[in-house]
């Protein structure tokens, strides 16, 4: 197997265990992202030097006999919203303001302490407000298995990325699908955690009530590293939950003997493509033949959790954005700035009784559906991914409608604060990858880990690659 | 019940100073923010006003006690 192929967990056991040193894997990287950059456009920079002289830095530590942290010496490259104070993040704008990011990013900083190495910053969707990927300032992010298609986003440049193995991993944040709709359009997994499980300190916000940093990643294992390392309390984000951190690899390999998978019977299923359907209800026989239960689920009122998931992100990105867009409104493209501007017309009435709907909406879903499964299964996106042609309505009156296709199957669960995780399931008869989601109890990602590793471990479709036309 | 039509988007566009929202932007943004603001009207016709006497800061607080169990 060449050096790309392999898994973050197994390249980081590779430089370990001194098979090969982190320079190699740092220019095995490099030299795919110069192929690959031109018909991507996954990265926002390129990080070269600063990468090759980490990588260095880790071989010499590791030959003198310091003890590596999990991550050591293995590049990795992250949405362009994580700050650190010695540089400017794009956040995929033309004009960010600029006392933005002068917090560093907590998560940069437990990956740093894991031994990672950034080897560039990821393209994404201009202020994370959009979920197909295009972007008219960094220009579009397009899909390694096809470039007239989309990567989708916000999170485009980390679906795309880890795919076309420019990076072993990569972090991006989900308001509403940012992570699992990238990582299911693109054949990676992606990892939305409980809100609070992740710090959000030193993240660009969008609505901070919604925001979670999410995982890209090629296999399950390597999910379960990256969550490890940067879950748990934060001081500096009073949002961050005080639960214990489970060993996340460790109950991995328990099985799925007995473990009840709900499918909705309302809502998620309606609308989805004949394609999308048939891989999902192959990937319901693949865990049925693993032992698990799949029992029928009613899941309470679906219909208006995206709508209230989009009466805070939108209150709360006018109220981010107001000030800066009232004297910069050309410096966001039509799209953004009708979007970031539509919390202005939102009364705050409207926006403090979603606040407050909030826990008790969250306390009835888990206890009508939970009871009855230990996780759900549904599509991510529920039609073959669209090409950028497809999808490139702008400020159109079509931008409303184009969005709700995208998000139907993830926001939801953005207002919810549950876990969800895109695990691809084959591809769609466009050649495009596809997915199916998991979503658990709150703080249940250890379970949906399980779920997946076990149909991991009976397909093959994470371990294939892209191939450059 | 609101109602959120681009009449009313341009006159608060206008109050905060947002003179870049034209006729079309106040549509584009009347049709999203109308949309949101009913979905929590339909929640509360279903009965929900109880849940109105939430705390909001209780959300994460909730999502703990809801968390699944340690195995």
């Amino acid at each position: 197997m060449s050096l790309e192929d392999l898994t973050l967990v197994e390249v980081a056991d590779a430089i370990r265990t001194r098979r090969v040193t982190s320079r190699e894997v740092v220019e095995t990287c490099l030299a795919r992202i110069s192929d690959w950059q031109p018909r991507l456009n996954a990265f926002a920079a390129v990080l070269a030097d600063s990468a090759r002289a980490a990588a260095d830095r880790a071989d010499v530590e590791l030959a003198a006999g310091v003890p590596p942290g999990p991550l050591h010496g293995v590049p990795l490259a992250h949405k362009d919203m994580f700050f650190r104070a010695s540089r400017r993040s794009s956040l995929g704008s033309r004009n960010a303001p600029p006392a933005w990011g002068a917090s560093e990013s907590s998560l940069l900083g437990r990956l740093d302490a894991a031994g990672a190495i950034e080897i560039g910053t990821l393209n994404m969707c201009e202020f994370a407000l959009g979920p197909t990927g295009h972007n008219a300032w960094l220009g579009d992010c397009r899909n390694p298995w096809h470039p007239d298609h989309i990567a989708c986003g916000s999170s485009s440049g980390g679906g795309a990325a880890v795919a076309a193995r420019l990076a072993f991993g990569s972090f991006g944040s989900d308001t509403g699908g940012s992570v699992r709709l990238p990582a299911s359009a693109c054949g990676v997994l992606g990892l939305k955690p409980t809100n609070g499980r992740v710090s959000l300190a030193g993240m660009m916000p969008l609505s901070a009530s919604v925001d979670v940093p999410g995982v890209f990643a090629r296999s399950v294992r390597d999910v379960a590293r990256l969550l490890g390392i940067v879950a748990g309390h934060d001081p500096r984000d009073p949002r961050s939950s005080g639960l214990p951190v489970p060993d996340y690899a460790a109950a991995l390999e328990r099985g799925i003997a007995g473990v009840r998978v709900g499918v909705p019977q309302n809502y998620f299923l309606e609308g989805v493509a004949s394609d999308v359907a048939e891989r999902l209800q192959q990937s319901l026989h693949s865990l049925a033949a693993l032992g698990a239960d799949v029992v029928p689920v009613t899941v309470p009122t679906p219909e208006h959790m995206t709508e209230l998931s989009r009466v805070l992100v939108y209150s709360e990105a006018a109220a981010i954005h107001g000030p800066w867009l009232r004297e910069h409104a050309q410096d966001y493209s039509p799209q953004v700035r009708m979007r970031a501007a539509t919390g202005l017309a939102i009364p705050a009435a409207a926006y403090q009784q979603a606040q407050q709907l909030r826990p008790g909406i969250l306390r009835r879903f888990v206890e009508a559906v939970f009871a009855k499964c230990d996780v759900l299964h549904l599509p991510t996106l529920g039609i073959p991914v669209p090409t950028l042609a497809e999808t490139d309505v702008g400020g159109s009156a079509a931008m409303w409608e184009k969005i709700a296709v995208l998000v139907r199957c993830t926001a939801p669960f953005n207002y919810l604060g549950l876990p969800a995780l895109s695990v691809p399931c084959g591809f769609t008869d466009n050649g495009l990858p596809t997915s199916f989601q998991l979503v658990g109890r709150p703080f249940a990602e250890a379970t949906l880990l399980r779920v997946a590793n076990a149909y991991e471990g009976v397909t093959d479709w994470v371990r294939r690659a892209p191939a450059m036309h | 019940m609101n109602e959120i039509d681009s009449n009313a988007v341009l006159a608060l566009a206008r109050a905060q100073g947002h003179d870049w929202i034209d006729v079309a932007a106040a549509q584009r943004i009347a049709a999203g923010a109308a949309a949101a603001v009913a979905a929590v009207e339909a929640i509360l016709r279903q009965r929900e006003a109880a849940l109105l006497i939430d705390d909001p800061a209780s959300f994460l607080a909730t999502l703990e006690q809801l968390a699944e169990p340690p195995r």
